[in-house]
């Protein structure tokens, strides 16, 4: 296993960074950025929810607050378009960091449906922020950013490595924590958090902690894609579908595990580009989604990774 | 002798009922003791007040004199009380060395290597005879197993006291033995016991004192041979004398 690890991990890097050289046509490459910036928002995701077993499906709530951040910031400073702009990214994950501290401190005081639905709420009031704090947000008439001077045959390309850069960044901090004593502290609140406390772990401190680096990755996702667009608005920024799709990545590839929701995502987002491509009208994409949604909840609960390495395991055995 | 534990007047109540009503008693350091009474008697409800998981209404808990009362339970833990739980309480998905080192955070930082370093979680797995299965999920093991895991959780934190709360209940009597054994020889190393159980055999053998508790408060103690005989004892908690080989019929009731 660990010799296959050390193949495989440079080889996917590799043909993660040689992709748009090879494949350059934009409407390629453009399903290429999404689907890494789903790895990098999916990982986030599973760093706190999958960890924790605490299923937070209000992250688009820093999603929306990186990227409405990088908008003000580009406005308010007249910045103009080019690969400066990125360097505004990690700032917008620290500022959604900021944001899930109050978020979570009130959040975490519940646990299990609570919990998820207090999530949802805080989503939605964010959404209705987002569309009533003009000074701020600009309303529903949304807010500019500013347009990068790039061709537009490799237009996308430089989204696609801010996105990859942001993706590597959230598996290894995910990696990091499931190696750590951080991580397993995580790892004993998911499977029994009063005896955790218990044994002397501060449940609610190591808690936020995972949802605020959650936040702060999942900013920095909410702000490349806000840079993407070029343009912020409420439904786009806080976008529910967000929510439930980071969730269903880390279930499908594994709750819990650093390589699941990568592989989640690799398999869901290309899907979903391609289901909106085929059918824009009547919004049939989000019902073969959610049908999506059940079949793996149904048939494959763990999700791919445990399940594999079960078999892995069996055949081994034997 | 001093007292390590010393529990004065604790009463709690949940709603109209009184679990704990001024209830007092003390364990004597490097002691065994055990806390005896029938089902609904507050046993498990005094060892979630003194290791913080209920708050206690009044009265004070006392560990080696120093006031611990409704202290939060890692707190507890950090001071030296270590518990295990009547229905077990590990951590399924980890395996064995990690719900081990779980507790790592429950000591002081400048221990924390030297209590789960990996070789000492190994020799505690050992002492409990899982060394084998340290990497295995503990979900996957035996409810006796289980309880043997929790002593090595317990054990790893180097407590003062240990609060076990039915260690031989609902398992077979060759891993009763050897929990016994493995408590003894604890003992002998410092440790001091206090031990919930239904199983008469297993208390009267192991345990150095015994207090006996009816109604949520203690009624009796002593020597194990005293209580047994105690007409007090057989009148109010056993309704009637032991039977012969020292176990009455609640106990097999209780290991369901």
């Amino acid at each position: 296993m660990k010799t296959a690890r050390r193949v495989a991990i440079p080889l996917a890097l590799v043909c993660a960074i040689g992709f748009p050289f090879v494949f350059s046509n934009p409407a390629t490459t453009s399903i290429a950025f999404f689907t890494v910036l789903y790895v990098a928002a999916a990982s986030a995701w599973n760093l706190f929810s999958g960890y924790s077993g605490y299923m937070a499906l209000g992250n688009a709530v820093f999603y929306g607050s990186g990227a409405y951040f990088i908008a003000n910031v580009t406005n308010h400073l007249n910045l103009s378009g080019g690969v400066g702009i990125f360097a505004w990214v990690p700032v917008a994950g620290l500022f959604a960091g900021v944001v899930a501290i109050p978020v979570g401190w009130l959040a975490l005081r519940t646990r299990r449906h609570t919990f998820v639905v207090i999530t949802i709420a805080i989503f939605f009031i964010f959404q209705l922020l987002a569309y009533n704090l003009q000074s701020v947000t600009n309303g529903s008439a949304g807010m500019q950013l500013p347009l990068p001077p790039w061709l537009a045959a490799t237009y996308n390309d430089y989204f696609y490595f801010a996105a990859l850069a942001a993706a590597v960044i959230a598996i290894a901090v995910s990696w990091a924590v499931r190696r750590s004593h951080f991580g397993l502290k995580l790892l004993a609140i998911r499977d029994d958090e009063d005896r955790a406390r218990g044994l002397g772990v501060r449940t609610g401190r190591v808690k936020l902690a995972a949802f605020v680096l959650n936040g702060v990755l999942t900013g920095m996702c909410g702000a490349i894609y806000a840079y993407y667009l070029g343009s912020v608005y409420p439904p786009f920024a806080f976008e529910a579908i967000f929510d439930l799709t980071v969730a269903l990545m880390a279930f499908l590839g594994g709750l819990g595990t650093v390589s699941g929701p990568v592989i989640g995502a690799l398999l869901l987002e290309p899907f979903q580009q391609y289901l909106t491509q085929q059918f824009t009208a009547a919004g049939l994409s989000l019902i073969l989604f959610g049908a999506l949604f059940l079949i793996v909840i149904g048939f494959l609960p763990q999700g791919i990774v445990p399940s594999v390495e079960q078999l892995y395991q069996r055949v081994r055995s034997r | 002798m001093t007292a390590l534990l010393e529990v004065r007047g604790v009463s709690k109540s949940f709603g109209g009922l009184r679990a704990i009503d001024d209830c007092s008693f003390l364990v004597e350091e490097g002691s065994i003791a055990g806390l005896i009474g029938p089902n609904g008697s507050g046993k498990t409800t005094m060892f979630n007040v003194i290791t913080g998981y209920e708050r206690a209404d009044a009265g004070s808990v006392l560990l080696g004199g120093q006031e611990v009362t409704n202290a939060p339970p890692g707190r507890i833990a950090s001071l030296g009380i270590g518990r295990t739980f009547q229905l077990t309480r590990v951590f399924s998905r980890l395996t064995l060395m990690e719900n081990l080192q779980v507790g790592r955070a429950g000591v002081p930082r400048a221990r924390r290597g030297e209590l789960y370093g990996e070789a000492r979680c190994m020799d505690l797995l050992d002492f409990v005879g899982l060394a084998d299965m340290a990497r295995v999920p503990a979900g996957t093991l035996s409810y006796g197993q289980r309880k043997l895991v929790e002593l090595a959780m317990v054990l790893a934190q180097d407590p003062r006291l240990v609060l076990l709360d039915e260690p031989a209940g609902g398992i077979n009597p060759l891993l009763i033995t050897q929990i016994g054994e493995r408590i003894r020889e604890l003992n002998q190393r410092g440790v001091t016991f206090l031990v919930v159980e239904h199983n008469m055999e297993f208390v009267m053998g192991l345990c150095d004192v015994v207090w006996v508790m009816e109604r949520g408060t203690s009624i009796a103690h002593g020597e194990p041979e005293q209580v047994r005989n105690d007409p007090r004892v057989l009148d109010a908690y056993l309704g009637g004398a032991l039977d012969e080989d020292g176990s009455e019929s609640e106990s097999e009731e209780a290991a369901r």
